[in-house]
């Protein structure tokens, strides 16, 4: 893969879109774990939260590069992708999410962040080494992308999300894709898959995926019961009598 | 009674609606009342869903959402025009629309060309898709 060819410029937009969808509302979990404390501090954990998400996904990501090389890791990887991606397609239930813990110490708020930046980092991570395909330069790039999206993006990103829903089933079916590559190229399976898929079906591991994530996201969120629509617009000032 | 819904989202622009809402109470002899709405974009992304539960969500718009409203709740109690603070969570422009139907309001006041002029560029104006919406006049202010 170089820069002329159409493979190369394929990942550069893919690696945008998977920094947007999976960094984009990290800066908004970071304010939400710092938002009791005071003001002075609160920037500061803001300031050290960022630049923990960028470092981490830095570390994670040389790790990835060198563990998707072990059999089986990149059917591991892909299984994950395959999971957010119909993760983001369904309403969010009722008492689920863990609560991010809003300390009031500086350094509790720090630990909370960190915690929270890890495991958000992880599948931003697998996703770009996924994309990138084992590309040096598009990892960096990937990474050089996101650092943006984490400090400043995040109101453009759910403004986004917000007007255009298309985003977030486009961007399901894009992990989707991208998973089904990667568990296509796990060193384990990799000779079995090409015996099964030669020459152009190839193509039918990413398909299988992005069509996987969105029919199964769809399927289970119709499941789910619709939400009740409230008669009046909801009102959040209203909750404590105030 | 004359209730106009003020929509501020804490940029100099809703600043100047919140401003020439109490111009024109002082030059109305109807007395003005008002109803603050500060409409929160939901929170969609994956992180978000899958590591914060709901609650923390809503006490994270609140918190938010009271200190845009702050600011000018302050300006229009010192001007002595009656008002009530609601925090909005969705479409800004359908939840403002749904806001001055079920509170009556006669008219929606805000600022246009406000905070976020990529998101704005890019996506077009919540003013433009109030108008659309709303079943009353909108005064934009600029």
């Amino acid at each position: 893969m170089d820069f002329t060819s159409p493979e190369f410029w394929i990942a550069i937009g893919q690696i945008i879109v998977i920094d947007i969808l999976l960094g984009g509302d990290n800066a908004v979990v970071i304010a939400l774990a710092s938002r009791r404390l005071p003001q002075a501090q609160r920037q500061q954990a803001i300031f050290w939260g960022m630049f923990g998400a960028v470092a981490l996904r830095v570390v994670l990501i040389f790790f990835a590069l060198q563990l998707l090389r072990v059999p089986f890791l990149k059917l591991v990887g892909g299984l994950l992708l395959l999971w957010i991606g119909v993760k983001l397609l369904l309403p969010q239930e009722e008492g689920s999410g863990h609560d991010i813990d809003a300390s009031t110490h500086l350094v509790g708020a720090i630990k909370t962040i960190i915690l929270a930046d890890a495991v958000m980092s992880l599948d931003n991570v697998i996703a770009i080494a996924a994309a990138a395909k084992d590309h040096v330069g598009l990892v960096v790039f990937g990474l050089l992308v996101s650092v943006p999206i984490i400090v400043w993006g995040s109101r453009f990103v759910l403004t986004l999300m917000d007007r255009f829903p298309i985003v977030i089933v486009g961007g399901a079916a894009l992990l989707g894709w991208i998973a089904g590559d990667m568990i296509a190229h796990d060193i384990a399976i990799k000779a079995h898959v090409a015996e099964l898929l030669p020459g152009p079906w190839t193509w039918a591991a990413p398909v299988a995926g992005a069509l996987l994530v969105v029919v199964i996201g769809k399927i289970v969120a119709a499941r789910r019961p619709a939400p009740v629509v409230p008669a009046e617009p909801v009102d959040l000032a209203r909750r404590d009598g105030e | 009674m004359l209730t106009l819904l003020i929509a501020v989202d804490g940029s100099e622009y809703s600043d100047r609606a919140v401003d020439y809402v109490v111009r024109r109470a002082a030059g109305s002899r109807e007395p003005v009342a008002a109803h603050l709405l500060n409409v929160q974009l939901p929170l969609a992304g994956v992180n978000v869903k899958l590591f914060i539960s709901p609650e923390s969500q809503q006490a994270y718009h609140r918190d938010e959402g009271l200190a845009i409203l702050a600011r000018p709740r302050e300006r229009l109690a010192q001007a002595g025009i009656a008002c009530e603070h609601h925090i909005g969570v969705g479409d800004p422009g359908q939840v403002i629309a749904d806001y001055a139907r079920s509170k009556g309001c006669a008219e929606v006041v805000m600022g246009t060309h406000g905070r976020g002029f990529l998101a704005g560029t890019v996506l077009g104006s919540v003013a433009q898709k109030v108008v659309h919406l709303a079943p009353v006049p909108v005064v934009l202010v600029k």
